[in-house]
């Protein structure tokens, strides 16, 4: 996967899933931060939106 | 009194009667001395998993501004809910308030200039016979 680097201050909003799904593979699990390329706070921010969006079942836990 | 965001998730069979729903939650809200400032219907959106049977949910969005004790009440009582499916409580953040609104900036821009394109036509003729 290629490095997820030069976005523009991303923001993660948990109402906005287009911009989440493209920091989790195939499986639905969140990338690495090896892989997203984000800073530590971002990657933070990023796992507490993807988890709120899993709750409201805009994301899957578990993409089939 | 602190900001909140409120998502709610509705039973889909309520999609075309939505607002004797919409008042209980807004119930819920005041009896808990809350105040909403903003509420944005999303409309039925299909769910990556099944809830409580239901493969879709129509989505509710509240700005809120609640007392400290408010939020637990308002989340036991949401859980009681027949017509609420799910919903999720969270403290508003100043950077997604923002985020989203220029998002919202962005496409109503894109928006204008397609349809100024489209209408390019008609401005040219309207702007010569100015």
């Amino acid at each position: 996967m290629k490095k997820l680097k030069g976005d523009s201050n991303p923001y993660f909003d948990y109402r906005d899933v287009k911009t989440l799904q493209r920091y989790l593979d195939g499986y639905g699990h969140i990338e690495p931060i090896a892989k997203t390329g984000l800073t530590a706070k971002q990657q933070r921010q990023l796992a507490v939106a993807v988890k709120r969006a899993r709750h409201l079942a805009l994301l899957p836990f578990v993409a089939s | 009194m602190r900001d909140y965001e409120l998502t709610v998730l509705f039973h889909p069979d309520l999609e075309m009667n939505l607002d004797p729903a919409i008042d209980k939650v807004q119930k819920i809200i005041e009896s808990a001395g809350g105040k909403i400032v903003k509420t944005e219907n999303d409309g039925k959106k299909h769910l990556a998993y099944r809830l409580d049977g239901q493969d879709y949910a129509v989505f509710y969005y509240l700005d809120v501004q609640l007392p400290t004790e408010a939020p637990l009440k308002i989340s036991s009582n949401l859980n009681i809910t027949d017509e609420v499916l799910r919903h999720l409580l969270v403290r508003a953040d100043i950077n997604r308030a923002k985020n989203r609104a220029a998002a919202a900036e962005a496409e109503a821009k894109s928006d204008t200039d397609s349809e100024a394109e489209s209408d390019s036509k008609t401005n040219l003729t309207e702007e010569k016979g100015d």
